[in-house]
């Protein structure tokens, strides 16, 4: 085993160079196109950005920079691969399974229902969510609105079109997650991969809305915002936490990933939990 | 270059050891989660004073963390914790990587990170170096474990990077002894350390303990 083999380019020698570079890109984007992602966690940001200079061919950040500032497409696709998250459909069945059993009953007592799935990326969590509702038998009242910041991500959560590789995984937590059904009988399978049927978008909207930059856009029952705030540095992430609250009406429910907790964000007393592992909360007063 | 000037010190810590003015902040231990074993192993030759922190990846972890959490905690003196989204980076425990997210470090903090697997693994023990390689360059100890039990070579790229900016690199396995004997040319990042898996506890307990003294 030889670790040269895979030590940094020589031109990576320079590192606070890079910090500049990044620094520089992201005050670019933010003004040339008003996606803004200096409050993002920079860690994560930099493998990603490391990621696509590899892809786009570029040597350096700044080099990317002159690319992308340019070349709207290419910007589009930066902004694609810094912000698309892979989650899968009943990731951790354990949240859905209480959604089922805790929030969709006191859904229940109300006429009408909004749902906002904020940061939705691919759509594995909207397709997630829809078949929920179905089975509860709350598709007629409720109204989901998914939104994400790329338009390029947002389009592939309206196909709805996914690999086939991890049917089996699905399926699995489908069941974990109380399903009633089989989840095949929510897909068909197309040569280019899984394609879940177009009936579970009748109540779904989807927008394009920035968490980083855009403002409240209705009052909601559910906002689910799960390991989206996890790409934030903290104060963003505190930013998006009053977002999200002014969003949410009076009881109304907050979910986040398994691994989030409110520590940090200011909200840790308006909030009481409503599972064992504190992922879902409701809004007090 | 970032260090670990942030660092939060509980007070039970202080009064078991005197403040660290040494030269790491951190030990990052990978191993895929196929020799989850040797990580154990490790962990069983860890005194209970070892003051650095230390966080653990599984390499492509899956599954349920509760019961990883548990089988670890029974072979280790030191508490294991697992990480939550923005938990401070803590010295004197073991913080131990969630399954099926990317773990990074900040200057003082986690970071979790949903982006796609690296090449199959999530989470990915070359995301992690490279972050503490990018966090804490020179003051970073990174430990891989079981490289050969894994094809996919996760943890070799981040561990060129911690060389690479400093840090000390210690790699697990007599047979990858190699790693020593090809060094680059010109200026030259500090070598690997090969040690066998019963060695390298003992050699980083006493790495702490220079410090602490």
């Amino acid at each position: 085993m030889t670790l040269e083999a895979h030590a940094p380019r020589a031109d990576d020698a320079d590192w606070g160079v890079e910090d500049l570079e990044i620094d520089l890109l992201l005050e670019g984007i933010a003004r040339r196109y008003g996606s803004d992602l200096r409050g993002y966690a920079r860690s994560a940001l930099k493998h990603r950005l490391r990621g696509a200079l590899d892809r786009e061919g570029v040597a350096s950040v700044s080099a990317l920079q002159a690319h992308v500032l340019r070349d709207g497409p290419a910007m589009g696709r930066l902004l694609a691969a810094l912000t698309t998250n892979v989650h899968g459909m009943f990731r951790d069945p354990g949240f859905y399974l209480t959604l089922r059993r805790r929030v969709l009953p006191m859904l229940r007592t109300y006429p009408f229902v909004r749902i906002w799935l904020a940061g939705c990326s691919t759509g594995e969590e909207v397709y997630s969510t829809a078949i929920l509702l179905a089975e509860e038998g709350l598709s007629a009242r409720v109204r989901l609105y998914a939104t994400d910041l790329s338009e390029a991500v947002l389009a592939r959560a309206k196909a709805g079109l996914y690999a086939g590789d991890q049917l089996e995984t699905w399926a699995e937590r489908y069941v974990q997650s109380g399903g009633r059904r089989a989840l095949t009988d929510y897909l068909t399978v197309e040569p280019d991969g899984l394609r879940l049927r177009a009936s579970l978008r009748d109540n779904v909207v989807f927008g394009q809305h920035d968490l980083a930059t855009d403002r409240s856009f209705n009052e909601f029952n559910v906002i689910l915002c799960r390991n989206v705030m996890i790409h934030y540095g903290a104060t963003l992430r505190r930013r998006v936490h009053e977002l999200l609250d002014e969003s949410l009406c009076r009881l109304g429910i907050l979910g986040l990933g398994s691994r989030e907790t409110l520590r940090g964000t200011g909200f840790e007393d308006r909030y009481e939990s409503l599972d064992d592992e504190g992922r879902i909360f409701r809004r007090l007063g | 270059m970032g260090t670990a000037r942030g660092l939060v010190f509980p007070s039970s810590t202080l009064a078991r050891t005197a403040p660290r003015t040494g030269e790491h902040d951190i030990v990052v231990v990978g191993a895929p989660v196929a020799a989850t074993r040797l990580a154990s192993m490790f962990l069983v030759g860890l005194p209970s004073a070892f003051a650095l922190p230390l966080v653990l990846v599984l390499g492509g972890a899956s599954g349920r963390d509760r019961d990883r959490l548990v089988a670890l905690q029974a072979h280790c003196a030191l508490p294991v914790h697992l990480v939550d989204d923005k938990d401070p980076i803590l010295p004197a425990r073991i913080h131990l990587a969630p399954a099926d997210y990317h773990l990074l470090v900040e200057e003082d903090h986690f970071a979790l990170s949903t982006e796609a697997p690296l090449r199959g693994a999530r989470p990915s023990i070359d995301v992690l170096f490279e972050s503490v390689a990018d966090a804490f360059g020179a003051r970073a100890v990174c430990i891989l474990l079981g490289v050969d039990e894994d094809a996919t070579g996760d943890g070799r790229a981040g561990a060129a990077r911690v060389r690479a900016r400093g840090g000390l690199v210690i790699v697990e396995n007599p047979a990858t002894a190699a790693v020593d004997a090809r060094e680059p040319t010109g200026q030259e990042p500090p070598a690997a350390t090969v040690l066998h898996l019963s060695e390298i506890a003992p050699f980083v307990s006493t790495l702490c303990e220079w410090e602490v003294t």
